[in-house]
Protein backbone atom coordinates (compact mmCIF):
# COMPACT_ATOMS: atom_id res chain seq x y z
CA UNK A 1 0.00 0.00 0.00
CA UNK A 2 1.42 2.83 -1.40
CA UNK A 3 0.95 5.92 1.24
CA UNK A 4 1.27 9.45 -0.74
CA UNK A 5 2.83 11.65 1.63
CA UNK A 6 2.41 14.97 -0.54
CA UNK A 7 -1.63 14.13 -0.80
CA UNK A 8 -1.15 13.61 3.32
CA UNK A 9 0.77 16.66 3.42
CA UNK A 10 -1.71 19.10 1.21
CA UNK A 11 -4.62 17.51 3.22
CA UNK A 12 -3.27 18.59 6.83
CA UNK A 13 -2.41 22.09 5.63
CA UNK A 14 -5.83 22.36 4.61
CA UNK A 15 -6.83 20.47 7.43
CA UNK A 16 -5.29 22.93 9.63
CA UNK A 17 -6.62 26.04 8.20
CA UNK A 18 -10.25 24.83 8.98
CA UNK A 19 -9.39 24.33 13.28
CA UNK A 20 -10.96 28.06 14.02
CA UNK A 21 -14.14 26.67 12.27
CA UNK A 22 -13.99 23.18 13.84
CA UNK A 23 -12.93 25.39 17.41
CA UNK A 24 -16.20 27.52 16.47
CA UNK A 25 -17.99 24.48 16.91
CA UNK A 26 -17.16 23.36 20.37
CA UNK A 27 -16.96 26.70 21.77
CA UNK A 28 -20.13 27.97 20.80
CA UNK A 29 -22.18 25.48 21.76
CA UNK A 30 -19.89 25.42 25.33
CA UNK A 31 -21.56 28.51 25.82
CA UNK A 32 -24.69 28.37 24.80
CA UNK A 33 -24.62 24.56 26.40
CA UNK A 34 -23.97 26.57 29.62
CA UNK A 35 -26.26 28.91 29.80
CA UNK A 36 -29.00 26.88 28.86
CA UNK A 37 -28.12 23.42 31.24
CA UNK A 38 -27.75 25.73 34.19
CA UNK A 39 -31.11 27.09 33.56
CA UNK A 40 -32.62 23.81 33.80
CA UNK A 41 -30.30 22.87 36.88
CA UNK A 42 -31.36 25.91 38.66
CA UNK A 43 -35.04 25.03 38.05
CA UNK A 44 -34.58 21.75 39.50
CA UNK A 45 -32.04 23.25 41.89
CA UNK A 46 -35.37 25.49 43.17
CA UNK A 47 -37.68 23.03 42.97
CA UNK A 48 -39.95 24.81 40.63
CA UNK A 49 -42.84 22.71 40.24
CA UNK A 50 -44.16 21.15 36.61
CA UNK A 51 -41.29 22.68 34.32
CA UNK A 52 -37.71 20.90 35.44
CA UNK A 53 -40.11 17.16 35.09
CA UNK A 54 -41.66 18.63 31.09
CA UNK A 55 -37.98 19.68 30.29
CA UNK A 56 -36.77 16.07 31.87
CA UNK A 57 -38.74 14.15 29.86
CA UNK A 58 -38.20 16.05 26.64
CA UNK A 59 -34.38 15.32 27.22
CA UNK A 60 -34.73 11.93 27.86
CA UNK A 61 -36.36 11.66 24.71
CA UNK A 62 -34.25 13.83 22.67
CA UNK A 63 -31.27 11.73 24.38
CA UNK A 64 -32.63 8.66 22.28
CA UNK A 65 -31.85 10.12 18.78
CA UNK A 66 -28.48 9.39 17.53
CA UNK A 67 -26.48 12.62 16.47
CA UNK A 68 -26.30 11.79 12.94
CA UNK A 69 -30.05 11.97 12.66
CA UNK A 70 -30.25 14.64 14.63
CA UNK A 71 -27.64 16.95 12.45
CA UNK A 72 -30.09 15.48 8.95
CA UNK A 73 -33.63 15.66 10.77
CA UNK A 74 -32.44 19.15 11.76
CA UNK A 75 -31.05 20.67 8.71
CA UNK A 76 -34.19 19.40 6.47
CA UNK A 77 -36.42 20.90 9.20
CA UNK A 78 -34.04 24.06 8.92
CA UNK A 79 -34.50 24.24 5.16
CA UNK A 80 -38.24 23.76 4.84
CA UNK A 81 -39.12 25.69 7.61
CA UNK A 82 -37.06 29.03 7.64
CA UNK A 83 -38.16 30.88 4.56
CA UNK A 84 -41.83 30.61 5.74
CA UNK A 85 -40.88 31.45 9.14
CA UNK A 86 -39.15 34.39 8.03
CA UNK A 87 -41.49 35.62 6.12
CA UNK A 88 -44.27 35.33 8.93
CA UNK A 89 -41.84 37.49 10.71
CA UNK A 90 -41.74 40.21 7.42
CA UNK A 91 -38.08 40.02 7.53
CA UNK A 92 -36.01 39.70 4.12
CA UNK A 93 -33.72 37.18 5.21
CA UNK A 94 -33.64 33.72 3.61
CA UNK A 95 -31.97 30.46 4.35
CA UNK A 96 -29.12 30.57 1.66
CA UNK A 97 -28.30 34.14 3.22
CA UNK A 98 -27.02 32.62 6.43
CA UNK A 99 -23.89 31.07 6.93
CA UNK A 100 -24.26 27.58 7.97
CA UNK A 101 -22.12 27.58 10.93
CA UNK A 102 -24.84 28.88 12.53
CA UNK A 103 -27.33 26.31 12.18
CA UNK A 104 -24.16 23.87 12.79
CA UNK A 105 -23.71 25.99 16.18
CA UNK A 106 -27.38 25.83 17.04
CA UNK A 107 -27.84 21.80 16.38
CA UNK A 108 -24.70 21.01 18.25
CA UNK A 109 -25.68 23.18 21.44
CA UNK A 110 -28.64 21.70 20.90
CA UNK A 111 -28.03 17.84 20.88
CA UNK A 112 -25.41 18.43 24.00
CA UNK A 113 -27.51 19.96 26.41
CA UNK A 114 -28.78 17.01 28.09
CA UNK A 115 -25.49 15.71 28.74
CA UNK A 116 -24.44 19.44 30.23
CA UNK A 117 -27.36 19.38 31.79
CA UNK A 118 -26.40 16.24 33.69
CA UNK A 119 -23.34 16.79 34.08
CA UNK A 120 -23.77 20.03 35.98
CA UNK A 121 -27.00 18.75 38.00
CA UNK A 122 -24.07 16.00 39.25
CA UNK A 123 -22.02 18.81 40.15
CA UNK A 124 -24.31 20.65 42.08
CA UNK A 125 -25.06 17.58 43.85
CA UNK A 126 -21.78 17.56 44.69
CA UNK A 127 -21.76 20.66 46.76
CA UNK A 128 -22.91 19.19 49.97
CA UNK A 129 -26.29 20.78 51.52
CA UNK A 130 -24.06 21.96 54.53
CA UNK A 131 -22.66 24.93 52.57
CA UNK A 132 -25.94 26.36 51.75
CA UNK A 133 -27.27 26.27 55.03
CA UNK A 134 -24.20 27.96 56.23
CA UNK A 135 -24.32 30.53 53.94
CA UNK A 136 -27.97 31.62 54.97
CA UNK A 137 -26.83 31.24 58.21
CA UNK A 138 -24.16 34.08 57.79
CA UNK A 139 -27.06 36.26 55.94
CA UNK A 140 -25.88 35.54 52.53
CA UNK A 141 -28.88 35.90 49.85
CA UNK A 142 -29.90 33.04 48.01
CA UNK A 143 -28.02 34.39 44.60
CA UNK A 144 -24.57 35.34 47.17
CA UNK A 145 -25.03 31.69 48.01
CA UNK A 146 -25.00 30.33 44.73
CA UNK A 147 -22.66 32.47 42.96
CA UNK A 148 -19.94 32.53 45.98
CA UNK A 149 -19.93 29.00 47.43
CA UNK A 150 -21.61 27.16 45.01
CA UNK A 151 -20.48 27.84 42.14
CA UNK A 152 -16.73 28.10 42.73
CA UNK A 153 -16.89 24.51 44.71
CA UNK A 154 -18.67 23.05 41.27
CA UNK A 155 -16.16 24.13 39.20
CA UNK A 156 -13.48 21.29 40.34
CA UNK A 157 -16.04 18.65 40.16
CA UNK A 158 -17.43 19.24 36.45
CA UNK A 159 -13.90 19.76 35.13
CA UNK A 160 -13.06 15.89 34.48
CA UNK A 161 -16.30 15.12 32.50
CA UNK A 162 -16.24 18.77 30.93
CA UNK A 163 -13.12 17.83 29.27
CA UNK A 164 -15.18 14.50 27.86
CA UNK A 165 -18.09 16.79 26.88
CA UNK A 166 -15.67 19.31 24.98
CA UNK A 167 -13.75 16.38 23.10
CA UNK A 168 -17.07 14.72 22.37
CA UNK A 169 -18.21 18.44 20.88
CA UNK A 170 -14.51 17.90 18.82
CA UNK A 171 -15.48 14.90 17.28
CA UNK A 172 -19.21 15.52 16.77
CA UNK A 173 -18.23 18.89 14.81
CA UNK A 174 -16.98 15.93 12.13
CA UNK A 175 -20.53 14.93 11.31
CA UNK A 176 -21.26 19.08 10.34
CA UNK A 177 -19.82 17.87 7.11
CA UNK A 178 -23.39 16.25 6.29
CA UNK A 179 -24.72 20.14 6.35
CA UNK A 180 -21.99 21.33 4.07
CA UNK A 181 -19.78 22.82 6.78
CA UNK A 182 -15.79 23.64 5.84
CA UNK A 183 -14.37 21.79 9.04
CA UNK A 184 -11.03 20.19 9.51
CA UNK A 185 -12.12 16.52 7.93
CA UNK A 186 -14.38 18.23 5.04
CA UNK A 187 -11.60 20.91 4.31
CA UNK A 188 -8.68 18.33 4.17
CA UNK A 189 -10.56 16.56 1.86
CA UNK A 190 -10.84 19.43 -0.51
CA UNK A 191 -6.95 19.13 -2.05
CA UNK A 192 -7.43 15.39 -2.96
CA UNK A 193 -11.03 15.21 -4.55
CA UNK A 194 -9.02 14.95 -8.08
CA UNK A 195 -5.99 12.30 -6.79
CA UNK A 196 -9.05 10.44 -5.02
CA UNK A 197 -6.04 9.66 -2.27
CA UNK A 198 -9.01 10.20 0.08
CA UNK A 199 -6.95 7.51 3.04
CA UNK A 200 -4.34 9.72 3.22
CA UNK A 201 -6.69 13.10 4.10
CA UNK A 202 -8.67 11.13 6.67
CA UNK A 203 -5.43 9.90 8.19
CA UNK A 204 -4.74 13.81 8.05
CA UNK A 205 -8.03 15.08 9.64
CA UNK A 206 -7.48 12.40 12.40
CA UNK A 207 -4.11 13.43 13.87
CA UNK A 208 -5.48 17.02 13.42
CA UNK A 209 -8.50 16.24 15.63
CA UNK A 210 -6.27 13.81 18.02
CA UNK A 211 -4.59 16.61 18.56
CA UNK A 212 -6.48 19.05 19.66
CA UNK A 213 -8.16 16.14 21.61
CA UNK A 214 -4.55 16.07 23.33
CA UNK A 215 -4.61 20.05 23.69
CA UNK A 216 -8.08 19.98 25.25
CA UNK A 217 -7.04 17.17 27.68
CA UNK A 218 -3.64 19.33 29.16
CA UNK A 219 -5.54 22.64 29.44
CA UNK A 220 -8.04 20.72 31.19
CA UNK A 221 -5.69 18.73 33.66
CA UNK A 222 -3.93 22.42 34.15
CA UNK A 223 -7.19 23.74 35.10
CA UNK A 224 -8.10 21.36 37.76
CA UNK A 225 -4.38 21.55 38.78
CA UNK A 226 -5.42 25.33 39.56
CA UNK A 227 -8.47 25.55 39.98
CA UNK A 228 -8.76 22.54 42.58
CA UNK A 229 -5.93 23.90 44.67
CA UNK A 230 -8.32 24.58 47.68
CA UNK A 231 -10.34 21.34 47.55
CA UNK A 232 -10.78 19.43 51.03
CA UNK B 1 -45.74 21.34 5.04
CA UNK B 2 -48.16 19.57 4.68
CA UNK B 3 -46.46 18.40 0.88
CA UNK B 4 -43.38 17.16 3.39
CA UNK B 5 -45.07 15.49 6.04
CA UNK B 6 -48.60 13.83 6.48
CA UNK B 7 -49.14 11.53 9.90
CA UNK B 8 -50.24 8.63 7.04
CA UNK B 9 -46.91 8.38 5.70
CA UNK B 10 -45.06 8.71 8.92
CA UNK B 11 -47.25 5.77 10.15
CA UNK B 12 -46.44 3.87 6.32
CA UNK B 13 -42.66 4.86 6.70
CA UNK B 14 -42.30 3.12 10.78
CA UNK B 15 -42.53 -0.58 9.49
CA UNK B 16 -40.58 0.28 6.30
CA UNK B 17 -37.53 1.61 8.94
CA UNK B 18 -37.92 -0.95 11.29
CA UNK B 19 -37.38 -3.84 8.98
CA UNK B 20 -33.66 -2.78 8.78
CA UNK B 21 -33.40 -3.11 12.50
CA UNK B 22 -31.92 -6.90 11.99
CA UNK B 23 -29.22 -5.22 10.02
CA UNK B 24 -28.65 -2.28 12.55
CA UNK B 25 -28.14 -5.29 15.66
CA UNK B 26 -25.83 -7.41 12.77
CA UNK B 27 -23.61 -3.81 13.24
CA UNK B 28 -23.89 -3.73 17.22
CA UNK B 29 -23.21 -7.31 17.87
CA UNK B 30 -20.75 -7.81 15.34
CA UNK B 31 -19.04 -4.53 17.05
CA UNK B 32 -19.38 -5.48 20.33
CA UNK B 33 -17.97 -9.04 19.47
CA UNK B 34 -14.41 -7.41 18.49
CA UNK B 35 -14.62 -4.56 20.92
CA UNK B 36 -14.90 -6.55 23.78
CA UNK B 37 -12.24 -9.08 22.74
CA UNK B 38 -9.79 -6.41 21.95
CA UNK B 39 -10.87 -4.21 24.76
CA UNK B 40 -10.28 -7.27 26.87
CA UNK B 41 -6.91 -7.68 25.77
CA UNK B 42 -5.76 -3.99 25.88
CA UNK B 43 -6.72 -4.36 29.66
CA UNK B 44 -4.99 -6.86 30.27
CA UNK B 45 -1.82 -5.58 28.51
CA UNK B 46 -2.41 -2.36 30.55
CA UNK B 47 -3.33 -4.08 34.00
CA UNK B 48 -0.25 -6.08 33.63
CA UNK B 49 2.08 -3.84 32.37
CA UNK B 50 3.33 -5.83 29.56
CA UNK B 51 6.53 -4.01 27.76
CA UNK B 52 6.02 -2.05 24.42
CA UNK B 53 2.12 -3.62 23.90
CA UNK B 54 1.12 -1.20 27.12
CA UNK B 55 2.78 1.77 25.07
CA UNK B 56 1.20 0.54 21.81
CA UNK B 57 -2.48 0.06 23.73
CA UNK B 58 -2.11 3.23 25.62
CA UNK B 59 -1.06 5.15 22.33
CA UNK B 60 -4.16 3.32 20.43
CA UNK B 61 -6.90 4.07 23.16
CA UNK B 62 -6.17 7.60 22.83
CA UNK B 63 -6.12 7.68 19.07
CA UNK B 64 -9.49 6.11 19.16
CA UNK B 65 -10.65 8.40 22.08
CA UNK B 66 -9.71 11.33 20.63
CA UNK B 67 -10.51 10.95 16.97
CA UNK B 68 -14.27 10.96 15.67
CA UNK B 69 -15.82 8.12 14.95
CA UNK B 70 -16.97 9.19 11.70
CA UNK B 71 -12.99 9.74 10.77
CA UNK B 72 -12.48 6.17 11.52
CA UNK B 73 -15.44 4.80 9.35
CA UNK B 74 -13.95 6.56 6.63
CA UNK B 75 -10.09 5.40 7.58
CA UNK B 76 -11.22 1.95 7.64
CA UNK B 77 -13.61 1.78 4.60
CA UNK B 78 -10.77 3.29 2.56
CA UNK B 79 -7.97 2.12 3.74
CA UNK B 80 -8.55 -1.12 4.80
CA UNK B 81 -8.83 -2.67 1.01
CA UNK B 82 -5.53 -1.01 0.67
CA UNK B 83 -3.63 -2.11 3.58
CA UNK B 84 -4.95 -6.05 2.92
CA UNK B 85 -4.15 -5.98 -0.72
CA UNK B 86 -1.00 -4.55 0.23
CA UNK B 87 -0.25 -7.00 2.69
CA UNK B 88 -1.89 -10.39 0.89
CA UNK B 89 -2.69 -9.10 -2.87
CA UNK B 90 -6.20 -9.92 -2.43
CA UNK B 91 -8.47 -7.33 -3.46
CA UNK B 92 -11.33 -7.09 -0.82
CA UNK B 93 -12.97 -3.78 -2.44
CA UNK B 94 -16.08 -5.23 -3.60
CA UNK B 95 -17.14 -6.81 -0.29
CA UNK B 96 -20.53 -4.90 1.58
CA UNK B 97 -19.54 -2.21 3.31
CA UNK B 98 -21.38 -3.62 6.29
CA UNK B 99 -17.51 -5.60 7.05
CA UNK B 100 -15.59 -2.35 7.48
CA UNK B 101 -18.69 -0.87 9.23
CA UNK B 102 -18.20 -3.66 11.82
CA UNK B 103 -14.44 -3.42 12.26
CA UNK B 104 -13.86 0.26 12.18
CA UNK B 105 -17.01 0.39 15.10
CA UNK B 106 -15.38 -2.96 16.51
CA UNK B 107 -12.13 -0.48 17.32
CA UNK B 108 -13.81 2.21 18.00
CA UNK B 109 -16.02 0.09 21.11
CA UNK B 110 -12.61 -1.45 22.09
CA UNK B 111 -10.85 1.83 22.59
CA UNK B 112 -13.72 2.98 24.88
CA UNK B 113 -13.89 -0.83 26.54
CA UNK B 114 -10.32 -1.17 27.00
CA UNK B 115 -10.85 1.91 29.78
CA UNK B 116 -13.55 0.54 31.23
CA UNK B 117 -12.26 -2.76 32.00
CA UNK B 118 -9.05 -1.72 33.15
CA UNK B 119 -11.19 0.40 35.54
CA UNK B 120 -12.97 -2.94 36.60
CA UNK B 121 -10.12 -4.92 36.53
CA UNK B 122 -8.63 -2.44 38.69
CA UNK B 123 -11.26 -2.31 41.34
CA UNK B 124 -10.88 -5.74 42.40
CA UNK B 125 -8.64 -6.16 45.77
CA UNK B 126 -5.05 -7.59 45.38
CA UNK B 127 -6.13 -9.51 48.18
CA UNK B 128 -8.42 -12.04 45.51
CA UNK B 129 -5.42 -12.83 43.59
CA UNK B 130 -3.27 -13.97 46.64
CA UNK B 131 -6.30 -15.83 48.03
CA UNK B 132 -6.57 -17.67 44.65
CA UNK B 133 -3.24 -19.00 44.44
CA UNK B 134 -2.87 -19.50 48.67
CA UNK B 135 -5.55 -21.80 47.52
CA UNK B 136 -3.67 -23.37 44.88
CA UNK B 137 -5.26 -22.41 41.90
CA UNK B 138 -3.50 -21.51 38.24
CA UNK B 139 -3.39 -17.88 37.16
CA UNK B 140 -5.95 -18.72 34.22
CA UNK B 141 -8.53 -20.06 37.03
CA UNK B 142 -8.08 -17.61 39.48
CA UNK B 143 -8.78 -15.01 36.15
CA UNK B 144 -11.70 -17.23 35.39
CA UNK B 145 -13.05 -17.95 38.94
CA UNK B 146 -12.70 -15.36 40.67
CA UNK B 147 -11.33 -12.15 39.25
CA UNK B 148 -13.76 -11.54 35.95
CA UNK B 149 -17.43 -12.26 37.58
CA UNK B 150 -16.16 -9.31 40.46
CA UNK B 151 -14.69 -7.28 37.37
CA UNK B 152 -18.00 -7.69 35.41
CA UNK B 153 -20.21 -6.70 38.03
CA UNK B 154 -18.24 -3.26 38.47
CA UNK B 155 -17.82 -2.91 34.71
CA UNK B 156 -21.30 -3.21 33.87
CA UNK B 157 -22.95 0.19 34.32
CA UNK B 158 -20.71 1.56 31.92
CA UNK B 159 -20.95 -1.32 29.41
CA UNK B 160 -24.49 -0.81 29.13
CA UNK B 161 -23.72 2.76 28.41
CA UNK B 162 -21.19 1.95 25.71
CA UNK B 163 -23.66 -0.30 24.04
CA UNK B 164 -26.69 2.06 23.99
CA UNK B 165 -23.93 4.68 22.38
CA UNK B 166 -23.01 1.75 20.35
CA UNK B 167 -26.25 1.48 18.85
CA UNK B 168 -26.79 5.04 18.22
CA UNK B 169 -23.22 5.47 16.22
CA UNK B 170 -24.36 2.78 13.97
CA UNK B 171 -26.39 5.35 11.99
CA UNK B 172 -23.36 7.29 10.55
CA UNK B 173 -23.04 3.29 9.06
CA UNK B 174 -25.20 4.85 5.89
CA UNK B 175 -22.44 7.36 5.23
CA UNK B 176 -20.71 4.56 3.29
CA UNK B 177 -24.00 3.08 2.37
CA UNK B 178 -24.71 0.44 4.93
CA UNK B 179 -28.73 0.02 4.32
CA UNK B 180 -29.25 0.09 8.11
CA UNK B 181 -32.52 1.84 9.70
CA UNK B 182 -30.77 5.46 9.22
CA UNK B 183 -29.54 3.98 5.58
CA UNK B 184 -32.91 2.97 4.76
CA UNK B 185 -34.84 6.30 5.97
CA UNK B 186 -32.82 8.48 3.79
CA UNK B 187 -32.94 6.48 0.64
CA UNK B 188 -36.81 6.02 1.67
CA UNK B 189 -36.95 9.78 1.98
CA UNK B 190 -34.64 10.21 -0.60
CA UNK B 191 -36.86 8.19 -3.21
CA UNK B 192 -40.21 9.69 -1.90
CA UNK B 193 -39.26 13.50 -1.89
CA UNK B 194 -40.33 12.96 2.63
CA UNK B 195 -36.96 12.60 4.03
CA UNK B 196 -38.92 14.60 7.37
CA UNK B 197 -41.55 12.22 7.37
CA UNK B 198 -38.69 9.23 6.86
CA UNK B 199 -36.14 10.99 9.60
CA UNK B 200 -39.09 11.43 12.09
CA UNK B 201 -40.01 7.72 11.59
CA UNK B 202 -36.45 6.99 12.04
CA UNK B 203 -36.26 8.80 15.12
CA UNK B 204 -38.93 7.70 17.29
CA UNK B 205 -38.09 4.07 16.55
CA UNK B 206 -34.45 5.06 17.38
CA UNK B 207 -36.15 6.38 20.70
CA UNK B 208 -38.20 3.46 21.79
CA UNK B 209 -35.11 1.13 21.16
CA UNK B 210 -32.54 3.29 23.15
CA UNK B 211 -35.28 3.24 26.16
CA UNK B 212 -36.03 -0.34 26.00
CA UNK B 213 -32.12 -1.11 25.89
CA UNK B 214 -31.48 1.81 28.96
CA UNK B 215 -34.34 -0.20 30.71
CA UNK B 216 -32.87 -3.46 30.23
CA UNK B 217 -29.37 -2.46 31.47
CA UNK B 218 -30.68 -0.80 34.35
CA UNK B 219 -33.03 -4.41 35.51
CA UNK B 220 -30.16 -6.61 34.43
CA UNK B 221 -27.35 -3.75 36.53
CA UNK B 222 -30.17 -4.14 39.51
CA UNK B 223 -29.72 -7.75 39.56
CA UNK B 224 -26.42 -8.12 39.74
CA UNK B 225 -25.58 -5.86 42.05
CA UNK B 226 -28.11 -6.69 44.20
CA UNK B 227 -27.21 -6.70 48.17
CA UNK B 228 -23.93 -4.79 47.22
Amino acid sequence: MEFHWDSFLSALIAGLHAIPQSLIMVIGPFFLCTVIGLAIVALRLFQVPVLPQIIQIVLTVQKGIPLYLFIVFGHVLYMLCFNPVASALHLSVRVGDVNIMYFAVFILSWAFIPMFTEMYWGAVLSVPKGQYEAGYAAGLTRWQVIHRLVLPQMVPAVIPNLTNMLIGLLKASALTYLVGVMDVMNSALQPVMQSYNLVEAYVASALIYWGIALIIEWCMAGCLHVLGRYRA
Amino acid sequence: MGDYFTWNGFIHFIPKIAAQLPMTLLIVGGSLAIGVLLGLLLAFVRVFSIPVAKQIAIVFTSFVRGTPEIVQVFIVYYGLPLLVQSITGVDIDALSALYFVIVAFGINTAGYLAELFRGALESVPRGQYEAGEAAGLTRGAIFRRIVIPQAAKFALPGFGVNVVYLFQSTSMAAAVGVMDMMGKAANLGSATGRLLQSYAAAAVLFIIISIVLQWAFTLLDKRVTFGR
